[in-house]
């Protein structure tokens, strides 16, 4: 074999061997591609797994409710799925804007192979206040959403949902139980889950303490008389009695006024300017602790034209919630009424001149009552109130000073 | 010089041809390879891009640092058509969450965008934050297209406008990605250009925020 020949071989062997190296380059970085995507998958998982593990564990054991203590998350690296994660929980980074309530925010980091992945999670205390309307078992047996009545925002009932004709329910609405059409159909624009549960972890002792600490609890004997004008209160304890001017926010200063043990019943009406809940929280007696609203009650800024309006009402009774018959055609209440034992009741509901009840805010009653004599709107023979349940939107992540929880926390906002 | 030697350069001259073809097929074939691997690597990186930027982004439907600036995070969603998507989320641009509401738009262009590329069928699919000028950055997108579920996993029909878009659950996205210069030509009739093309789909691709209170 000659010299050229030999050189012929060689250069021949060079030249597949560079375009060897290159096309093996090409496989290399096309698997690297792949890989690559795959990490990236696996390093999310391991972030959701990890971030889902401090979730539970702080619905489970909400720190600072049920007596649980603090609890600051996986502080150690826990082993999972090839790689690890680190969780640390705080409760200074994000607070409520309305009432400055702490949340917890969750950092949850994974690290797989060389590299990390962080997720973060807001939680918040969960209150009842965050539904329009949430009613008990009882619920189960009592009145009919019936044609005319309309509800905005979350809807859930713990027994069945009972409806006649054609209300409107514009949230979602959960159930445990079901839905019951006696005739026709609900107007479900937000759609229906059954076989959902929210139990009635309810308590008022929060507001009951924080009434007597740096709000306002009456105690003794009696009905309790309030007028709200703005930021300043009239009250009584006597019928027929001159009535008492305070500044509510001297008066109540962290918004909690509450009627004690063994004494009777709130009236109240008026506008409401600042962050008050109100409660009625006489258990001695069938025919003490309601709340009876002898006229419109409503915010000073109406949250529906300004949305950064500050002004929210909790009304809390142990036993009903009473709309007086005061012989108005309307009846408009601006807050979230909560029923310890009863629900919202309209007096002479089915005598009453006909009408529509507006609330803006939400309903938690352990019962449905009545509110008309199920005649439709609009027919001479109609009596008692539609009911026209508004949601304050507000109420989805903030609520009245000291309503009722669950004892729970929720997730208000996952960053991943 | 002798017949013989003659023989032997004419014989020489043949197999030196032979062999110059025979390298020169080998390395017109091992261009081709390396063509069609490097086309096909692009496509595949292009796709893992647009993949990770939207999985990025819908994960985050809903979500705002400050969580009272979405009150209702089923009302996130604005916009929901089969190539065109738009939603509230609170966008990292640099330094984190920031606690405001943006914007997010996805939206397919048209052919005629792209008509100076030899792929007659790519287009450009646009992100757009807020206000912000779409850049067009071509990835050689052929199929961008979102069928969107409720809670009970039925498609929604379109059109999906008011209430309806508070249904919406999860959303299934399909992707299709071509190189936009064809990696081989087939040149007996019909020609006809070959690109090489990469498929992706995720059903149910839903954002926790968006299923949240």
């Amino acid at each position: 074999m000659g010299k050229a020949s030999l050189l012929f071989v060689v250069g021949y062997g060079l030249l597949f061997l560079i375009s060897g190296v290159g096309t093996s380059d090409l496989s290399v970085q096309a698997y690297d591609n792949a890989l690559d995507y795959y990490e990236s998958s696996q390093l999310h998982n391991i972030a959701i797994g990890g971030a889902n593990m401090t979730a539970n564990y702080l619905f489970r054991y909400p720190p600072g409710l049920n007596g649980n203590p603090w609890w600051g998350g996986y502080t150690t690296a826990v082993t999972f799925a090839g790689g690890s994660f680190v969780s640390h929980v705080d409760s200074t980074t994000s607070v409520d804007p309305f009432s400055g309530e702490a949340r917890l925010t969750v950092r949850t980091t994974a690290t797989y192979a060389d590299s990390s992945y962080t997720i973060i999670a807001v939680l918040g205390q969960s209150k009842f206040s965050k539904f329009a309307v949430w009613a008990g078992p009882p619920a189960s047996g009592g009145a009919y959403w019936e044609t005319g009545d309309s509800v905005f925002g979350p809807v859930h009932s713990e027994g069945l949902l009972k409806t006649i004709g054609y209300p409107y329910f514009g949230g979602k609405v959960t159930t445990r139980s079901g839905v019951y059409n006696l005739s026709g159909y609900p107007i479900l624009t937000a759609g229906l889950e059954t076989g959902v549960s929210v139990p009635a972890n309810r308590s008022f002792q929060k507001l009951a303490y924080a009434a007597a600490s740096n709000g306002k609890n009456f105690t003794g004997s009696g009905n309790l008389w309030l007028k709200f004008q703005g930021d300043s209160l009239k009250y009584r304890r006597v019928a027929g009695h001159p009535d008492t001017a305070v500044y509510l926010p001297s008066f109540a200063p962290n918004g909690a006024i509450t009627l004690a043990q063994n004494t009777g019943n709130i009236f109240v009406e008026g506008t409401i300017k600042g962050r008050y809940t109100i409660g009625s929280l006489d258990s001695s007696s069938g025919s003490r602790g309601r709340i009876i609203v002898t006229g419109d009650i409503r915010y000073h800024t109406n949250p529906e034209i300004t949305p950064s309006s500050t002004d929210m009402l909790g009304l809390v009774a142990y036993n009903e919630i009473i709309l007086a018959d005061n012989g108005a055609p309307s009846f408009t209440i601006h807050g979230s009424m909560f029923s310890y034992t009863k629900g919202v009741a309209v007096q002479n509901y089915s005598t009453r001149p006909q009408g529509i009840f507006t609330t803006l805010g939400g309903w938690v009653v352990d019962e449905i009552y009545a509110t008309s004599n199920g005649i439709p709107l609009g027919d001479p023979s109609s009596r008692g109130y539609k009911c026209h349940i508004g949601y304050d939107e507000r109420f989805r992540f903030s609520s009245p000073p000291f309503f009722p929880g669950t004892n729970a926390y929720e997730i208000l906002a996952w960053y991943e | 010089m002798g017949s013989q030697t003659i023989i032997d350069l004419i014989g020489s001259f043949v197999v030196f041809g032979w062999l110059m073809l025979m390298g020169l097929s080998a390395n017109t074939a091992n261009n081709e390879n390396t063509q069609t691997a490097h086309s096909n690597l692009l496509v595949q990186q292009n796709l893992v891009a647009l993949t990770q930027m939207m999985e990025y982004d819908f994960r985050k439907i809903g979500f705002c640092l400050e969580p009272h600036r979405i009150p209702d995070p089923t009302k996130a969603v604005l916009v929901a058509d089969s190539t065109r998507f738009e939603f509230l989320s609170d966008v990292d641009l640099g330094s984190g969450p920031d606690g405001t509401v943006d914007t997010v738009r996805y939206y397919l262009g048209t052919t005629g965008e792209l008509a100076g590329t030899p792929n007659p069928d790519d287009r450009v699919l646009y992100r757009v934050v807020n206000s912000e000028f779409p850049r067009r950055v071509n990835l050689g997108v052929t199929d961008f297209t979102l069928r969107y579920f409720d809670r009970n996993n039925n498609t929604i029909a379109p059109p999906i406008t008011g209430a309806l878009l508070q249904t919406i659950q999860s959303v299934q996205v399909t992707l299709s990605v071509e190189n936009v210069m064809a990696s081989e030509v087939v040149e007996t009739a019909p020609i006809n250009e070959q690109y090489t093309s990469a498929f992706w789909q995720q059903r149910r691709l839903s954002s926790r925020n968006y299923r949240n209170r």
